[in-house]
């Protein structure tokens, strides 16, 4: 519609409290929805589970004993509801190939990797992109912005495993730079992690580089158009204090919810990465699994994956909510 | 103002009737919002009604709950004496062809991926009527009688004409469906003065022509002293008051809010762009939380203590000048 | 050079947030819709992959796949364009011209393939949404937002696990990527297209809903998704080719561009340098081209949209 309505006043508690409860309800649903996607990972596995398990040749009794231990025979919801509160109590079960240690404790040895490179990953992607985007965005259109965007572009169109092979056939083999394969604990010593980690989280960084730059460039060039900055300018304010202080601050807030998407679903994009350098996270634990079939620990790492990303995405809509006075208009 | 009431509906014959007429909006907070409070009104058939009222007053929305689309939230729109509100999904659809509307903006109106000629059958071939040909004909008619070439037209796409050209096209398609009821929400302020005119003639012509009825909606009175047989005067959602074109510009009294937009109309000659704004300073209260008793009071000058408890009936005048006012009438 | 928007559609938004991606900002100064020579280039690129991987048997190509016959050919032949082999051979004597063809023939028919049934079933599931409102979408968006709430390659490796990894079943997994953020976008212009008032006047002329969503609104819709469209296959080209690479993938000796650049792990690659630089290459320019269309695609639709 073309006329504004005028901002009403706030809504009455109940109502808010209701809409949250009714955004609450959709959160459980999506976790409901994916868990119960995990658990039928199994059924599409192709054939008996216990053949699998007992190998050809026994007699049909011995299969049929497996099954009803392993609950096979008993209605999927059943089955569903069992697995789903074993799961909520921390017990992913143990993983079928040896070493058959419970699927929790490997991926509790396994998140903090992974978490560590997402967020090492992204530190260093915005410390790259801001003043990509500030040189880029000062100059809109001239030389610095083409070459930055063609670069950007560019790196847009390399998948991580073939910049990360790149970065070790460069930094590792040829010139000896980094080690390869090692991964010391944040815990035991920290230049060492620092240093082991710094070329998987440049290859990680890669990815989310092009995203960052451009979505904040085009925010400055917006906001470096808006009347308070000319205000600003027209006081005879230098460029660069402008750009700084002026333009950065307002530009930031879309850059927050991007880096929030970005944390979660890096966790899911560190696998490449992990399985070329060998480091333990996560990815590289879900990809041998698949690779053997061994479903317990697929479906555990999803699943811890998935409510990373869920939770994190939630805080990260409340927190921008808050901060952002834009959006909270906009909800009213 | 805030007038209710029915004293101005004439009985028997009219072409639409619309009584108590309730539009509510829900918006995002789960509030709701009334765009239109309990309007009533008729249209005979040859004749032209025109809403007036400044913009966010519920010009459009009254527009589209005539249509149906979508239904009030309240009141009764009958269309040749039947009542829309009493039939199915189907009979709907069918009823509702007897009514077209052409909307302000003449590019939004049109689908950007149609061809000029698809547009203008589009009815045509929604009802499955006529063959290929007789529709191209019918088409090619039409389009000729709004004043655009068929052959130039034919298969140019809305993006290859201009908002002139785009809005004879919207009409087009209205009159090829020869509708008992044209609604025309706001179509001229869109264009420039000079195509304001013509567009103003080719309207009064298709009128005089197709005994055509039209609910003619603007938001200042310039415009439609020329076209229009009766003028509804609204105010956030309310009627103000009701006359015949010709009592316009009697030396009679008016309602404040009227009085407040006549001496906005530009005066002949000068070469002021139509006013949008509000014409006194204020602003339209909002629709969310609107004045007691009479909508108009924080803004009137004749205001007493009574407008604020005490809504105005809408009452009749003279024979062709109906007013909600405590002071005025 | 082109000067486009994050492509949002690689990472998905978030599962149960409301809050949209900071939207497209205004260009500083809009730039021509014309194509050029760059874009021009990347089209013949994919015009000529997707010819030649179309006829690749009739081609007088070396053998890309069966050892048995490749025993006499020389292993870890360097690439020599006046050579038999042009681009070199592999530790099998595999031909790599040959071997980059056939793995283009696969990766763009899978990926084709699923980003035509996620923009099908996407967009039909997301203009239903916007167009019906109410519980319809609320529940299409729970589900939209669970399939988002998997990261892409931990999904496409949950479903490895225990799919086989044929061409078929790399099919619908890869669909299952593209669908959610095509309902997305779907929705959301749907939701904004149903405001134009020509959407009214069609429900006026009499349409019913059918007619309003596929004459009216689908044909708007497909301006946003076909560039959404472009940019998804180079992403699901290289998810595919990344699951190649970790091994999980469609196997060799069946060659795709991913498992063909993992032969160059283990230290190959700084001898035979070329083991890795073909494929890449070609994935490179193929991603890099789809990228390239799919946003001069969205620009030139988006201003001709914003025109309209
Ligand atoms: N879909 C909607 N949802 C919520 N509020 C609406 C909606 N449509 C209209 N409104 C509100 O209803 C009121 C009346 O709107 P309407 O469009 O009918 O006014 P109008 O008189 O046609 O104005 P204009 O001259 O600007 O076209 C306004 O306050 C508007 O904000
Ligand atoms: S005088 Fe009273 S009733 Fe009449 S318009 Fe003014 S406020 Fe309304
Ligand atoms: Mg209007």
């Amino acid at each position: 519609m073309v006329n504004d309505v005028e901002a009403p006043r706030r809504a009455p508690r109940p109502k808010r409290a209701r809409r949250a409860a009714g955004k609450a309800a959709q959160l459980l649903a999506v976790l409901l929805i994916v868990s119960f996607g995990t658990f039928m990972l199994s059924a599409l596995l192709p054939g008996d589970p216990a053949v699998a398990i007992l190998g050809e040749g026994h007699p049909p009794e011995a299969y049929e004993q497996v099954r009803q231990e392993l609950g096979l025979n008993d209605p999927l919801l059943s089955r569903y509801v069992e697995w789903l509160s074993a799961v909520i109590r921390g017990d992913f079960g143990t993983s079928l190939i040896p070493p058959q240690s419970e699927v929790s404790s490997r991926l509790a040895s396994a998140f903090p990797v992974s978490l560590q490179l997402a967020v090492m990953a992204l530190i260093l992607a915005l410390v790259i992109s801001i003043p990509l985007a500030m040189v880029s965005a000062y100059r809109a259109g001239g030389v610095v912005d083409r070459i930055v965007s063609a670069i950007t572009f560019g790196i847009l169109s390399v998948p991580s495993f073939v910049a990360g092979l790149l970065l070790i056939a460069i930094a590792v083999n040829q010139f000896e730079l980094f080690p390869r394969a090692h991964w010391v604990r944040l815990t035991d010593s920290v230049p060492d992690n620092l240093y082991h980690a710094f070329l998987p989280v440049l290859t990680i960084a890669l990815l989310e580089i092009p995203t960052f730059t451009r979505l904040l460039r085009s925010d400055l060039v917006n906001t470096l158009q808006e009347d308070f900055v000319l205000a600003s300018r027209a006081k005879g304010m230098p460029s660069w204090r402008i750009m700084l202080f002026d333009a950065f601050r307002p530009s930031s807030y879309s850059i927050i919810t991007v880096v929030g998407l970005a944390l979660a679903s890096l966790i899911g994009s560190t696998v490449i990465v992990e399985t070329l350098f060998s480091l333990p996270g996560m990815g590289s634990l879900v990809v041998h699994a698949a690779g053997q079939g061994d479903l317990p620990i697929v479906q555990g790492a999803v699943l811890v994956i998935a409510v990373t990303y869920v939770v994190i995405n939630t805080a990260v809509d409340a927190a921008y909510s808050i901060v952002d006075p834009r959006i909270r208009r906009a909800q009213n | 103002m805030a007038g209710t009431g029915k004293a101005h509906l004439r009985d028997g014959g009219a072409r639409l009737t619309v009584k108590d007429l309730v539009v509510e909006f829900r918006t995002k907070g789960d509030q709701r919002v009334q765009a239109v409070s309990g309007v009533s009104f008729d249209v005979l058939p040859g004749e032209t009604l025109s809403i007036v009222g400044e913009s966010g007053c519920g010009k459009s929305s009254v527009a589209r709950a005539v249509m149906h689309l979508p239904a009030p939230t309240d009141g009764a729109v009958q269309l040749n004496a039947l009542d829309l509100g009493s039939l199915d999904k189907k009979a709907l659809r069918r009823s509702r062809v007897a009514m077209q509307i052409v909307f302000q903006d003449p590019v939004a109106s049109l689908n950007p991926r149609r061809k000029v000629k698809d547009l203008v059958q589009e009815g045509a071939s929604i009802w499955g009527r006529g063959t290929a040909k007789s529709r191209d004909r019918d088409a090619r008619e039409v389009l000729d009688a709004v004043g655009l070439d068929p052959d130039v037209v034919w298969n140019r796409r809305p993006h290859e004409l201009s908002g002139g050209q785009c809005q004879r096209v919207s009409i087009a398609r209205a009159l090829v469906m020869e509708p008992d009821l044209l609604i025309c929400d706001e179509i001229l302020s869109s264009l420039d003065v000079s195509i304001q005119a013509q567009m103003l003639n080719l309207l009064r012509e298709t009128k005089a022509q197709r005994q055509l009825s039209m609910l003619f909606i603007a938001h200042d009175l310039a415009v439609v002293k020329n076209i229009s047989d009766r003028i509804l005067v609204m105010y956030l959602g309310k009627v103000c008051e009701v006359l015949d074109v010709e009592a316009l510009d009697r030396p009679a009294t008016h309602h404040p809010y009227t009085q407040l937009l006549l001496e906005s109309v530009p005066t002949v000659g000068s070469s002021r762009v139509v006013p949008s704004k509000a014409p006194a300073g204020q602003d339209l209260p909002s629709p969310l939380n609107p004045p007691s008793g009479c909508r108009f009071r924080t803004r009137c000058p004749l205001a007493t203590p009574r407008c604020a408890v005490e809504e105005p009936r809408l009452e009749r005048k003279s024979d062709d000048q109906f007013i909600a006012c405590h002071e005025v009438a | 050079m082109p000067r486009t928007e994050p492509i949002s559609a690689i990472t998905p938004p978030a599962a149960g947030a409301t809050t949209a991606p900071p939207g497209p900002a205004a260009e500083t100064r809009p730039r021509g819709a014309g194509f050029d020579v760059l874009t021009l280039m990347c089209g013949l690129w994919l015009l000529t992959l997707a010819v030649v991987a179309l006829v690749a048997p009739l081609l007088p190509l070396g053998e890309h796949q069966d050892s048995a016959l490749t025993l006499a050919e020389p292993i870890y032949a360097p690439p020599d364009l006046a050579s038999a082999h042009p681009l070199g051979t592999n530790a099998l004597g595999l031909d790599l011209l040959a071997r980059v063809i056939y793995g283009a023939r696969i990766s763009l028919v899978v990926c084709i393939s699923a980003v035509l049934i996620g923009m099908a079933v996407g967009g039909i599931v997301g203009i239903t949404a916007g167009y019906l409102r109410g519980k319809v979408d609320v529940v299409i968006g729970v589900l939209t937002n669970s399939l988002l709430a998997v990261p892409t390659l931990i999904m496409l490796i949950a479903l490895a696990s225990v799919l086989r990894p044929t061409p078929q079943n790399m099919v619908i997994a890869l669909s299952l990527v593209a669908v959610p953020g095509m309902i997305r976008v779907a929705r959301a212009q749907t939701l904004a297209l149903s405001q134009r008032e020509y959407v009214t006047v069609a429900r006026a002329l009499g349409a019913r809903r059918s007619r309003v969503i596929l004459r009216e609104l689908l044909p708007n819709v497909a301006l946003a998704i076909i560039p959404l469209g472009m940019i998804y296959i180079s992403a699901l080209i290289v998810a595919e080719a990344s699951l190649s690479f970790l091994g999980i993938g469609i196997r060799p000796p069946q060659p795709t561009w991913g498992n063909m650049i993992a032969e160059g792990q283990d230290g190959k690659m700084e001898q035979y340098p070329f083991l890795v630089i073909v494929p890449a290459f070609f994935l490179f320019l193929t991603v890099f081209s789809f990228n390239l269309i799919g946003e001069r695609l969205r620009k030139v639709w988006d201003t001709r949209q914003v025109k309209l």
